[in-house]
């Protein structure tokens, strides 16, 4: 079973997220703010971490840079998905550069969404 | 009677004999003829005679004597051009007439030039030919004089070096621009160097009245004792007065013997050419002056300014002229064309497309300011819109009932209409320079929709006859459908004006094709242009409306020109006013230098 943490400030958004993707069987754990999030991350094992960009407190790659250096866990960049209702170049490039996927909200389709979140390459 | 015009008919004929002694080559002979004048070996039928001797052309008239260039002048077609045509002319009364300058196309110095006039002004007669000739020596005595000398500055330096002055030792030069406090000394002592001093007006004067007033131009230090006059012993000095300057000359030997016959004639002889010389310095000086002026103004001036060559290269840039800021700029001309406010090294302010700037700086801005905004929106909105469709989605999936399963529906599809908007306000909004496949009448249909508050009681009818739905055309979407956008305001604005008709009103927009253009047309049942307002209704700032700022149109008018179309106005058969926008369905690479 996939194990997936779900950074997302907007509840609706929390909550329908963490109803479709635990419909198609994964295990979420759901959390609003960015330094909860690293909290999270160090207690718990996740396949996924799916993260939103612009969190209250801090920015999502703030999230994977912070996680990165705090449990030093290898290629943990890589199981970050970053959504975001802003997708400019810039993001772009930088989620690429950190090796992680991002998709943009509203996702064009919702299925297709999913796909992505719930493959875990190996 | 016969017997006079038969002697005007000789006359005629021998004023356009020339004789020449000497060897020349031919190509003297082929101009000679080109100029429409025989040679002839009768010296005393001829009207010109010249010498030719060692490359140099010496000449005298058979009215004042042999030999008056006594070291000639250099023998070219110029010279000789110049010397036939006088004579040519001193014969003509015809001359008098200032236009026949022109006609001689004398590559002639501007100083040249004036000489020229005056002599054609006054001395222009067979007897004044005497003083046509002196005038000629003067203009290329002055001519060697301005190799000479290359600045006031130095121009003490260069008499004094001048084999003319052989045994001075000192020359002054003070310099009294009219109307100014202070007056520059520029003065020289061979071995000492040259020196600039500022004194006040009031010495000058002083000095500048009383060699005027002194016929022997002989002065020591008992008559004239002033420190600002640096020089020692005895002196010769003169004064001028030209244009805007005053100016007193002096040279001295610097001794206390008082100056010889010769050297008193050679120095009036020397004054009567060094006039001229003093104006065309000053002149000179005068403009490198401005420049300077000029020079601190811009630099000073309270908004970034450069002076760019058309290849873009800073030739000067003021204190607040940002260079990576210009950088930045040169990939997106449109915006740069407002730096480029002086061209070349010519300060010259491109003025037709001043107004132009004015809308394009105001474009720009508002752009720019709605497109950050719009990003904050965007983020803003989206994110809890797409909370609530996905919501509103996923309980529809589990309800049973029907009607709360239509209402959820509702909220998801309009969720999903509100973000559509969203996105379509951002890719409206785009970057300046940024080109795409078009589906143009999508893009109408959107562009209308952005434009309800304003339009909201009036009728949009849409027409696309013989165009598939999804045609494409590549352009800029952005400026594309602010253009729209401010026609179809315009539109709606107008109709509103109508208070007193309550027949409905109507917009419509219509989009057809021709051979190499795209045209779409907004015509409105508004009350349309008046006849004498057409010519502004492109203008900056020209509004008939209360609250307008008058740039609307004129902000369509340059968008329509950077997407390589123009925009026309005609009457709408619908009673009001009718914009067609034509853009060329090819993408022409948008040269900005093109205005039209």
């Amino acid at each position: 079973m996939i194990k997936i943490l779900l950074i997302e400030d907007e509840k609706l958004l929390q909550k329908s997220l963490k109803k479709l993707l635990e419909k198609r069987g994964a295990t979420v754990d759901v959390e609003s703010s960015g330094k909860g999030a690293i909290e999270k991350i160090k207690s718990c094992n996740y396949d996924r971490i799916i993260c939103d960009l612009m969190l209250q407190d801090i920015s999502g790659f703030d999230v994977i840079e912070e996680s990165k250096q705090r449990y030093s866990i290898g290629q943990i960049s890589s199981k970050f998905i970053i959504i975001t209702a802003y997708g400019s170049p810039q993001v772009h490039a930088r989620a690429e550069e950190y090796g992680c996927k991002i998709l943009t909200k509203p996702f064009q389709d919702n299925t297709e969404a999913l796909n992505t979140f719930l493959t875990i390459e190996e | 009677m016969e017997n006079k015009s038969s002697t005007r008919a000789q006359e005629a004929q021998n004023s356009r004999l020339i004789h020449l002694e000497g060897s020349f080559e031919d190509w003297v002979l082929d101009f000679i003829a080109a100029e429409g004048f025989t040679l002839t070996d009768n010296q005393q039928e001829a009207s010109q005679t010249y010498k030719i001797n060692d490359g140099r052309l010496f000449f005298d008239t058979h009215s004042s004597g042999p030999n008056l260039f006594s070291s000639g002048i250099p023998l070219n077609k110029n010279n000789l051009k110049c010397l036939i045509n006088f004579h040519k002319l001193s014969r003509n009364k015809e001359a008098h007439n200032l236009g026949k300058i022109k006609d001689l196309k004398l590559n002639l110095t501007n100083q040249q030039r004036r000489l020229v006039k005056t002599i054609f002004k006054k001395h222009l007669t067979p007897t004044g030919l005497d003083e046509v000739i002196k005038t000629s020596e003067e203009i290329r005595e002055i001519d060697d004089f301005y190799s000479h000398f290359d600045s006031i500055h130095s121009l003490p330096r260069s008499i004094i070096e001048m084999d003319l002055f052989k045994g001075f030792e000192s020359c002054q030069v003070i310099v009294h621009q009219k109307g100014k406090m202070f007056c520059d000394t520029y003065y020289y002592v061979s071995g000492l160097g040259d020196q600039h001093k500022v004194i006040p007006v009031e010495s000058f004067n002083s000095t500048f009245s009383l060699i005027k007033k002194s016929k022997s131009k002989k002065f020591n230090q008992s008559k004239l004792l002033k420190e600002d006059i640096g020089i020692l012993g005895t002196f010769m000095a003169n004064v001028f007065s030209i244009k805007n300057h005053d100016i007193v000359f002096i040279v001295s030997q610097n001794g206390f013997l008082p100056p010889t016959k010769e050297e008193i004639n050679l120095f009036d002889t020397f004054c009567s050419r060094i006039g001229s010389v003093f104006d065309f310095l000053l002149q000179r000086n005068e403009v490198s002056e401005k420049s300077q002026n000029v020079n601190i103004l811009l630099m000073n001036y309270p908004h970034p300014v450069a002076i760019l060559t058309s290849k873009d290269q800073i030739l000067f840039r003021n204190r607040l002229f940002d260079e990576e800021v210009f950088y930045e700029f040169l990939d997106t001309p449109d915006r740069f064309q407002t730096w480029k406010l002086i061209k070349d090294h010519l300060l010259v302010s491109r003025i037709p497309d001043s107004t132009k700037n004015i809308s394009d700086i105001y474009h720009y801005q508002r752009v720019s300011l709605l497109g950050e905004l719009l990003n904050t929106l965007q983020h803003e909105l989206s994110n809890p819109l797409f909370g609530l469709k996905l919501t509103a989605e996923l309980l529809e999936m589990e309800h049973e009932d029907e009607e709360v399963k239509e209402t959820l529906s509702e909220i998801a599809s309009n969720g999903q209409r509100c973000l559509g908007i969203i996105k379509n306000f951002s890719y409206l909004y785009q970057d300046e320079n940024f080109t795409d496949n078009v589906e143009i009448i999508r893009l109408i249909q959107e562009t209308v929709i952005l434009t309800k508050s304003e339009s909201r009681q009036v009728q949009k009818l849409i027409t696309h006859d013989g165009l598939p739905e999804d045609f494409t055309i590549q352009t800029n979407p952005t400026w594309l459908s602010q253009i729209l956008f401010n026609l179809i305001v315009n539109s709606s604005q107008a109709i509103k004006t109508i208070t007193d008709d309550f027949r409905p009103h109507q917009i419509h927009i219509d989009i057809s094709k021709s051979d190499r253009d795209l045209n779409i047309s907004v015509s409105d049942s508004g009350p349309g242009i008046p006849d004498g307002s057409l010519a502004d209704v492109f203008s900056p700032f020209y509004t008939t409306k209360d609250k307008g700022t008058g740039l609307g149109l004129s902000i369509c008018n340059n968008l329509c020109l950077k997407l390589g179309g123009r925009l026309n106005y005609s009457k709408s058969p619908l009673g009001g006013a009718c914009f067609t926008l034509s853009i060329p369905l090819e993408k022409v690479t948008h040269d900005q230098n093109t205005t039209h």
